[in-house]
């Protein structure tokens, strides 16, 4: 087909050839015509359903590989952290897929997402990693409990055997639907590869570390557990604010950023929900925690729940802004491009 | 084309029965499980008549939607959509550079641009490569269909498809799109939209066939002056990029493919997965470490 | 169509549309082909392919356009300016002067060297108009048109052609002449009246420059027309014409079409392959309901209808004055016996005149537009209405409506309730009333109205005859839902149950009933009548045997054979074979003329006058167009179609006028491929036949923006106008109405749109009404695209969509900037798409020849906005 490709190379528009290759299609906009602006895409039909798991997800998966983690430090004044973790992971586990089935068009057909294993489905790959995420959160969980309950060290080997798959799982369950996302056709998530995972891992990490620090708080949390929780919020949130920074470039870069950055809606619950109150806030305020040397569990709390509600608006944002994205053919023709 | 010779054996206006390989006789082509087929629509050709927008629905039992007129020229459907499998668009150029609407017109269809759009039965086809149910498969013929039987709704395809095709229909919660009339082929017939058409701009056929057939169209409209023309779709052309090695329905286009609402290079979704699952679960390893640290470090 | 049966004998398309891929050139004027002949146009594609050039032109860019090599814009009713300047063009051309080609084909097979009548006088002389003109009367005394020295009757179904005179004898003495010698003609062409000369003097005004003027066609693409037709004509190359409705609907539409007619005569082009010229026709089985008629003027087989005006009374008279001594139609008795055998049997003999006083007698123009003006004025008072929808696709909706509730009752059978069927409780809020009356409420019309559901073409079984003449048998898919029923299921009852009521009835009068043959067997729950039967009745057969005849060279002038339709005999000539059902196309490499697809009439000839395709000589004009061809050593004609032509006459054959009166065909020398007309040519001036005018002549439509700048006389003469309260019309140049409307169908409905509009598939691609605005006359107005716009005229007005395009475009016109509105006419408010009922604007005119209405050019008012209450569509306040 050699002979095809030289009959197409020249051959755009009337009597203006356009070279198929335009090493600088993406540095500037599409400036063509687009059919009457109309749509060139479907856009997605994602609403607070699916930002709701991908929330919980995110504190399921990661809560799990912060128990797990805190299980291999071996440390028993870190018991509430692994049990908290792994409680959230079942717990989410479970509430997570009911949201996913409550957001199919046909829920009571979600068992066919166990039908076959497609590789080249983000889906795909979620569902059956869910599924395993749930299986070995729950045995890790059970036996914890169980040794607890009989004192018989062979359930504590076991959660913690499980606990690694588990964690593995999980890490893949916190992230994977940053990737879901990106391998779309939408615009700014197809453009915001490959850091949407990033992100989204460091917000799992943030959102399960606050719930996991609200729980703890509830029985009453151990000042070496706490000041564990808070050195991870600080890290995370850095990591977060960092992933945003990237995030934000890129879709300058490739042209796509009006849905999330300029549309007035989204970008102020952007900047306000998630950057200020999801990050900003809650850094803040454990920081003053960490000056004032205090353990105030006021503090605790307030940035915990601020740092849950920003990871939830920083999914709800991005979903609504994908749904702006695909249906704007310029953001997309311009990076269609060779 | 000329009559096939198989035409001969039918001589009366009304048949008992359907006619066995009827696609041999309306187009000349032997459809055979195993064997590759598409769709190649010459836009040159194409007088915008919507018989292939309507014959596909009247085949396909698919409902009107909407009795609006849009006002962008004679595009009152105005999109691929889960019931409307064939769309025609029509793009208004009757103006030349120098704003004058011109008396001489170049050969075949030009300064009123109409095309018959169809989903592209993209080779690997990433609705296909998103559908976690299996819903979507490929047929023997080498198409996409979807098995409504199975689907459940995810909607993943829509997102994925790079070329707003597919669409999941709120009144059953399933996805649908062109089958390239999956049920007719089974049955020997040639696909409700291309036989519809008069003009022969829809041309069903074998692909290999239709790509060769294709290319001497090209070579032909080059030498008759339309140096504008090119393939949209066909290996190695605009369309098929990004993983996507060719589109089973590809077309004939005169003008730049964003005039057609279609994308130049689209890319094929699922090429992302690996690199992203990667860098997420990099990124929760790097946590997990500074956890590990963050609760291990001294006071 | 009184212009292709006037210039060649038979009103019909001289071709078929597969024949279009011979063509090496494709003029296309007066039809949007790819919208509304889109099977057709696929030909049109073919030939493309191959290298033909293909025009357009039209007042519109239309879809068709979009696939043309030139695209002619021309002012709506301005044709016959363009046409004429093609025969000036080609008359004056150094190629059709000096290539013999065109010498030997219009010496020999038109009648351009026929010496016409010193009394002729033509508009060159007369301002516009030609000699003979009766003021009082509005109409024209042909004698002057005819030939020198003798009287020529009229190829069309009126061999007696001169109401004027009051001496049939004489006529017919003079037709005589006929019998005795050949037409006078000068072959040097130097005579003054011979039809060359004529032509020349006529067309010398149509310059390019006037062309340009008064079409608004640049002279450049005028010029690239002309010079593409001329160079793709002669012995090696052929071109097609094709015209449809964009002809017809003008008060000129007859002189247009005549001037096609004439180029594709001048050019060679007629009986060859690849040439031709194609009528379009407005919809399925047109062509069939001019062949077996339901035009009130003919009798089957363009066979003319009794005129209590004309010298009609008995049988013998009929007989005398309408059989012209020489040509194919001086076989007149024998169809017309035979159709009367057919419709009366056994009742009918040569003691009763064959029952010819059971015929009606026509009194004057019973056309549907004054059959519409006399519903208005309550002189009908019953109608039925059966395959059409008057008030959106009649003229002046308005009047329509009125005359309706005028009426005592009113059988619509229709698919859907259509807009006629529901006019009397839902037209007040649409149409209104006439002018300064209220609207009626429904209450208030009397008008008693019967809706019948009737069946669809796959609910029935049949033929259709389309546009190429061919005849193709439909079987029944399905049986008619619920109480549908076919049409023929309810004229045949119809008739079934009127013979009963008059089974018992003395009274002479009723005779015409009682002795109708109505046995057409019955089948099926319904007692569905048999159409094959009807198609064996159509085709003849010997009396009383019933045995099938295969060619109506059989038919007999003594009763001994029926026949229903004298042109279709052959379409069933075996009670085994019905050559109507044959569906066996050419293999590939045969001779694509298909002659076993169909059938087409006359005897199955796919390309007619035939005999053109080859030279004087018998022999192809070239390899490449080779046709049909003497065979000499078989002494017969042969080639890839049924010879138009008598089998076995050979090229050189000559009447023996020693012999007079020499009648029939044997009056046409072995060179005369047009056996219908009385001297066997071409007619490029026509002495008898039409109303309006020998030499097509540009006339501007009853409404026009500009006066006719080539003639004093402003539109056709005879044009049939009803000027009155209700039927304004509108004056020249009037500044109330300054812009041109024209109206149009579009693929996606079909004409009265009945069929589609209620269709969810067909109406979702065209869901509402709209009026077509250039983007120049949009701004002037501050219309955008999709705003509701107000178009009104002195008939009614209107409100729609604006969809402003630059598909449409301003014209100048004898230096005036002229815009033009188009419109789409299919809908109405019944069904899913719906509008404003176009019709509403347009007025109630007719063409002299045809009574057709002038909807494709006159002139109305646009604003923005929109109708502020149904009072408004009525009063001119705007």
């Amino acid at each position: 087909m050699d002979h095809l490709e030289t009959q197409n190379a020249p051959a755009y528009g009337r009597r203006t050839p356009v070279s198929l290759q335009r090493p600088s299609a993406r540095l500037g906009a599409y400036s063509g015509a687009t059919y009457y602006e109309r749509p060139a895409l479907k856009p997605s039909d994602y609403g607070q359903l699916v930002a709701a798991y991908l929330f919980i997800g995110g504190i399921a998966g990661a809560a799990q590989v912060i128990a797990t983690t805190a299980d291999l430090a071996n440390r028993s004044e870190l018991k509430d952290i692994v049990r908290s973790g792994r409680y959230l992971a079942v717990a989410g586990s479970i509430a997570g897929p009911a949201f996913l089935i409550a957001d199919l068009r046909t829920p009571e057909r979600w068992y066919n997402m166990l039908r076959i294993f497609r590789a080249t489905s983000t889906m795909s790959i979620g569902a059956w990693t869910l599924a395993a995420f749930g299986a070995t959160s729950g045995v890790a969980l059970a036996a914890d409990i169980l040794a607890d309950a009989t004192e018989r060290p062979a359930f504590r080997m076991i959660a913690r055997i499980f606990g690694l798959p588990a964690a593995a799982t999980g890490a893949i369950v916190a992230t994977y639907t940053g990737t879901l996302l990106s391998a779309t056709s939408t615009p700014i998530w197809a453009e915001a590869h490959p850091i949407l995972p990033v992100l989204f891992g460091a917000s799992a990490t943030a959102t399960s570390t606050a719930a996991i620090s609200l729980l703890a708080q509830r029985s009453g949390v151990s000042f070496r557990q706490h000041n564990g929780l808070r050195r991870l919020a600080f890290v995370t949130a850095a990591a977060e604010w960092l992933s945003t920074r990237m995030l934000e470039r890129r879709l300058r870069l490739r042209r796509v950023a009006q849905p999330l950055l300029a549309s007035p809606a989204v970008a102020k619950t952007y900047r306000g929900g998630y950057l200020v109150l999801g990050i900003v806030a809650p850094a803040v305020i454990e920081g003053l925690g960490w000056v004032m040397r205090r353990r105030s569990r006021t503090f605790s709390v307030a940035a915990a729940v601020a740092t849950l509600a920003g990871g939830y608006l920083l999914r709800s944002v991005l979903l609504s802004a994908g749904k702006t994205s695909a249906l704007r053919p310029v953001d997309y023709f311009t990076n269609a491009q060779p | 084309m000329s009559v096939p010779a198989r035409a001969q054996e039918y001589t009366q206006s009304i048949l008992a029965r359907a006619i066995p390989n009827e696609s041999e006789l309306t187009c000349g082509v032997t459809i055979e499980p195993g064997k590759s087929y598409g769709f190649f629509t010459d836009t040159t050709l194409c007088i915008g008549c919507k018989a292939c927008e309507v014959a596909c629905k009247e085949w396909n039992a698919l409902p009107a939607e909407e009795f609006k007129i849009t006002g962008q020229s004679y595009d009152n459907t105005g999109a691929l959509s889960a019931t409307t499998w064939r769309h025609v668009s029509f793009v208004e150029k009757l103006r030349d550079d120098k704003g004058d609407r011109p008396s001489l017109l170049e050969p075949f269809q030009s300064n009123w641009l109409m095309m018959s759009d169809v989903c592209k039965h993209c080779s690997p086809a990433p609705c296909l490569e998103a559908c976690p149910t299996g819903a979507l498969f490929r047929t023997e013929f080498d198409t996409v269909g979807v098995q409504q039987d199975i689907c459940n709704g995810c909607t993943y395809c829509v997102t994925a498809c790079p070329f707003g095709v597919v669409e999941v229909n709120e009144t059953d919660g399933k996805a649908h799109k062109c089958t390239l009339c999956y049920d007719r082929l089974k049955g020997g017939f040639e696909p409700a939209c291309a036989k519809a058409c008069p003009t022969e701009s829809i041309q069903f056929g074998e692909l290999s066939t239709l790509h060769e057939r294709a290319r001497m169209r090209v070579e032909t409209l080059h030498s008759r002056g339309r140096t504008d023309a090119y393939l949209y779709g066909a290996p190695d052309a605009p369309g098929a990029t990004g993983g996507i090695s060719h589109l089973n329905a590809f077309f004939l286009l005169t003008d730049r493919p964003e005039t057609y609402n279609l994308p130049v290079a689209p890319k094929l979704p699922s090429r992302r997965i690996r690199r992203g699952l990667l860098a997420g679960f990099t990124t929760m390893l790097a946590l997990a470490a500074t956890a590990f640290v963050a609760f291990t470090a001294g006071e | 169509m009184p212009s292709l049966g006037t210039t060649f004998g038979r009103g019909a398309a001289t071709t078929a549309q597969w024949d279009l891929v011979n063509s090496d050139c494709i003029m296309i004027m007066g039809s949007n082909m790819a919208e509304n002949h889109p099977i057709a146009f696929r030909f049109v594609m073919q030939a493309k392919e191959k290298g033909a050039t293909i025009i357009h032109a039209d007042p519109r860019f239309t879809r068709t356009s979009a696939l043309c090599d030139i695209y002619a814009p021309v002012r709506a009713g301005s044709d016959i300016v363009f046409l004429g300047g093609l025969i000036r063009y080609i008359l004056a051309s150094e190629r059709w002067s000096n290539d013999r080609f065109f010498q030997d084909y219009c010496l020999n097979y038109t009648n351009l060297a026929t010496i016409i009548s010193d009394d002729f006088k033509g508009s060159d002389d007369l301002d516009g108009l030609f000699s003979g003109w009766d003021a009082d009367k509005l109409s024209y005394n042909v004698d002057s048109w005819q030939y020198r020295g003798m009287d020529i009757p009229s190829t069309l179904a009126e061999a007696y052609v001169h109401p004027t005179t009051d001496d049939p004898d004489a006529m017919i003495a003079r037709q005589q002449e006929l019998t005795r010698r050949p037409p006078p003609s000068d072959p040097t062409l130097e005579n003054a009246k011979c039809v060359y000369q004529l032509l020349k003097r006529h067309y010398e005004p149509y310059t390019p420059e006037m062309v340009e003027r008064i079409t608004g066609c640049p002279k450049e693409t005028f010029l690239k027309v002309a010079e593409a037709l001329l160079q793709n004509a002669g012995r090696e190359r052929t071109s097609a014409w094709c015209y449809a409705v964009g002809w017809t609907h003008h008060t000129t539409g007859v002189q247009m079409i005549r001037a096609s007619a004439i180029i594709q005569s001048l050019l060679g082009n007629i009986g060859r392959p690849g040439g031709g010229i194609l009528a379009l026709r407005g919809h399925c089985s047109i062509q069939g309901s001019t062949d077996v008629p339901t035009l009130y003027n003919l009798l089957p087989g363009y066979l003319p209808q009794p005129n209590a005006l004309k010298p009609h009374r008995t049988f013998d008279r009929y007989l005398e004055v309408e059989t012209p001594p020489t040509g194919w139609w001086h076989n007149f008795p024998k169809y017309i016996i035979s159709l009367l055998r057919a419709w009366y049997g056994d009742a009918a003999g040569p003691h009763n005149e064959w029952c010819y006083q059971s015929i009606p007698k026509i009194v004057g123009d019973h056309s549907q537009e004054p059959m519409m003006v006399a519903i208005a004025d309550g002189i009908i008072r019953g109608l039925l209405v059966i395959g059409q929808n008057p008030i959106v696709g009649g003229h002046n909706s308005r009047l329509i409506c009125r005359g309706l509730a005028n009426l005592e009752w009113m059988v619509v059978r229709e698919t859907f309730e259509n807009e006629t069927a529901s006019f009397w409780y839902k037209s007040a809020d649409k149409l209104g009333e006439a002018n300064g009356s209220e609207p009626r409420h429904p209450s208030e019309i009397k008008t008693e109205i019967f809706l019948l559901p009737a069946a669809l073409p796959g609910e029935k079984e049949g033929t259709f005859t389309n546009t190429q003449r061919l005849i193709q048998w439909h079987d029944k898919v399905v049986e008619p839902p619920g109480d549908c029923r076919s049409d023929l299921w309810f004229m045949f009852h119809l008739g079934r149950r009127l013979k009963q009521l008059y089974a018992h009835s003395s009274d002479a009068k009723d005779a015409a009933l009682k002795h109708l043959t109505w046995d057409y067997p019955v089948s099926g729950a319904h007692d569905e009548p048999s159409a094959d039967a009807i198609l064996r009745e159509i085709n003849g057969y010997t009396w009383p045997e019933r045995k099938l005849i295969t060619d109506f060279k059989e038919l007999k002038d003594d009763g001994s054979t029926a026949c229903g339709v004298w042109i279709y005999t052959g379409v069933y000539p075996r009670t085994d074979f019905n050559h109507a059902r044959s569906r066996k196309p050419d293999p590939p490499d045969g001779a694509g003329t298909h002659l076993d697809w169909g059938f087409a009439w006359p005897s199955n000839r796919r390309i007619m006058y035939n005999r053109a395709s080859a030279d004087p000589s018998g022999k192809p004009w070239s390899e490449k167009k080779k046709y049909i061809w003497w065979d000499a050593d078989k002494k017969q004609w042969t080639g890839k179609d049924k010879p138009d032509f008598t089998l076995d006459k050979a090229p050189d054959y000559a009447p023996d006028w020693s012999r007079s009166p020499v009648t029939g065909t044997d009056a046409h020398d072995g060179r005369s491929p047009f056996m219908m007309s009385a001297d066997g040519k071409a007619w490029l001036f026509v002495p008898s036949g039409l109303k309006d005018a020998p030499l097509p002549t540009h006339y501007e439509p009853i409404e026009s923006p500009i006066r006719n700048p080539l003639y004093a006389q402003q539109h056709n003469p005879p044009a049939k106008k009803w000027d009155r309260p209700d039927n304004r019309y509108h004056a020249v140049g009037d500044p109330n109405y300054p812009y041109v409307l024209t109206t149009y169908r579009l693929t996606e409905h079909h004409s009265g749109a009945i069929s589609t509009r209620f269709l969810p598939v067909l109406a979702e691609l065209q869901p509402e009404g709209f009026a077509e605005i250039p983007p120049e006359l949009a701004t002037e107005k501050g219309i955008e695209n999709l705003d509701w716009v107000v178009l009104w005229t002195s008939r009614g007005a209107i409100e729609t969509r604006a969809l402003v395009t630059d598909r449409l475009r301003p014209f100048i016109i004898d230096g005036r900037r002229i815009y033009q509105i188009g419109m789409p006419w299919h809908f109405g408010w019944q069904g899913y798409a719906r509008g404003d009922v176009a019709n509403a604007l347009s007025a109630i005119v007719g063409d002299p020849n045809t009574s057709i209405h002038e909807g494709k050019a006159f002139t109305c008012n646009l604003r923005k906005g929109r109708l502020s209450k149904a009072a408004d569509r009525r009063g001119n306040g705007l």
